[in-house]
């Protein structure tokens, strides 16, 4: 049911832990749905992502769609990783099945929620692309049930 | 069963549905409560297939009888499982699939006692004394009966079966911190083991136990095209946090003690692997530790 990347991916997760001085942190997902991301990110002056971890909990497919949006936005700018879509994370994992698309949508927002706590903590007002919600939606939305 | 049941619904019967309790088990007492006037069936599973709570059946028949109403029973989980006697569970009807005890899938077993009145289920040739048209099946017949007569000659083993299985369940809970069996530990089948680990998702231990080799089964949504966890847990008040990180074992004659082992030596690691990874885990364990 998972492609080779996939399990690849869970089996050998890539940027798993936290970062002690991280200077945007980001958290989806609630237990309640079965999936929750939670993303650190180490930004520079330059607005560089130098490293990024993640914590996952949640099935296969979270925790590979996790891994590898790490994968794909570290050394990235910050404008760079706000463009990152669900529908790359799925293409860079070879597919996902029809059921577990909504965890690439749980990794993106995972990286723009991180984003945007960079520019909580700076003061500075947060771009609408890393704006994923107003407070008011749960992972649970994106799960399409309740 | 419930599908049946919402059949009926649906041609304009009311059912009534009686609750469980935490362990899974049904109070004889909150059945008798239930039974109206008009009350015709009582319908009720004799082992549950997640979390392989045995029901007080013979107690539930006994009570339909006294009220006049007829008792059936799904025994597909129990029959080759448990020990499985009409005369000592008293209810009317008992139905079973041959699947189950490795007869030919398609043929299963309905039992009716004498004087238990039934409509016929296909109108037409006389076989089966009216009650279902249709030439037999003499194959299949004849390779359930024996299926029958195998598995219930093996019976006597499931007392290593549950030795097998008590000793996995208690190993479990000893390596594994929170973690907890689903359902009743005395009024369970003998090869069923149903357990939730806290702060990690049912379909990645999965995932980790097959590439170890082992076959199991989750409650988890995430296991599901649904995406609901197990209704079963849901409803004898398991946390859906709880029901996403349920494992089922089922044990069988066919298991052996080095099974038990390898399980024991494999699946701590899995799951602290997981945990580890889990922001559910970091966070109660700062929550413990203030």
């Amino acid at each position: 049911m998972y492609s080779e990347k996939v399990i690849d991916h869970f089996t050998n997760p890539r940027n798993v832990g936290e970062l002690a001085d991280a200077n945007g942190v980001g958290e989806v997902g609630n237990a309640k749905c079965g999936d929750i991301m939670r993303i650190y990110l180490k930004i520079d002056d330059n607005r560089i992502i130098t490293d990024v971890k993640f914590k996952t909990f949640g099935c296969g497919a979270a925790i590979a769609t996790s891994s590898i949006a790490t994968e794909m936005i570290k050394g990235k700018s910050i404008d760079e990783a706000l463009t990152l879509t669900n529908k790359a994370v799925v293409e860079a994992l070879d597919g996902l099945p029809p059921v577990k698309v909504h965890c690439s949508v749980l990794a993106e927002e995972a990286v723009k929620t991180a984003v945007a706590d960079y520019y909580r903590r700076r003061g500075e007002e947060v771009p609408a692309a890393a704006i994923v919600c107003d407070g008011c939606c749960d992972a649970c939305d994106h799960h399409g049930h309740h | 069963m419930l599908h049946a049941l919402e059949s009926l619904e649906r041609d304009g019967y009311e059912v009534t549905y009686v609750d469980v309790n935490e362990n899974g088990v049904i109070d004889p007492a909150d059945v008798e409560k239930a039974i109206r006037p008009d009350t015709i069936l009582i319908a009720i599973m004799m082992a549950n297939n997640e979390i392989g709570t045995i029901q007080p059946i013979a107690e539930i028949a006994a009570i339909g009888k006294q009220h006049g109403v007829t008792t059936f029973t799904d025994a597909v989980q129990a029959v080759g499982n448990t020990p499985v006697n009409v005369a000592d569970l008293g209810v009317d009807m008992l139905s079973f699939s041959g699947h189950k005890i490795h007869a030919p899938k398609g043929i299963g077993v309905l039992y009716i006692r004498t004087g238990t009145r039934v409509r016929s289920l296909i109108d037409g040739g006389g076989q089966e004394r009216g009650r279902r048209g249709g030439t037999e099946n003499v194959a299949f017949a004849v390779g359930l009966a024996k299926a029958l007569e195998i598995a219930t000659a093996r019976l006597p083993e499931m007392a290593r079966v549950k030795a097998m299985r008590d000793r996995l369940m208690q190993g479990l809970l000893d390596k594994i911190p929170y973690s907890r069996v689903n359902g009743d530990t005395e009024k369970r089948l003998d090869g069923n083991l149903n357990i939730g680990f806290e702060f990690v998702e049912g379909e990645s231990l999965l995932m980790w136990l097959d590439a170890s080799g082992i076959c199991a089964s989750t409650g988890s949504a995430c296991n599901s095209a649904s995406l609901e966890p197990s209704h079963v847990l849901l409803s004898i008040g398991v946390p859906h946090e709880r029901a996403h990180g349920s494992l089922r074992f089922t044990l069988s004659h066919e298991n052996t003690e080095e099974d038990v082992d390898y399980i024991l030596a494999t699946l701590p690691a899995i799951v602290q692997r997981l945990r580890d990874m889990s922001p559910l885990y970091d966070s109660s364990m700062a929550r413990i530790k203030d």
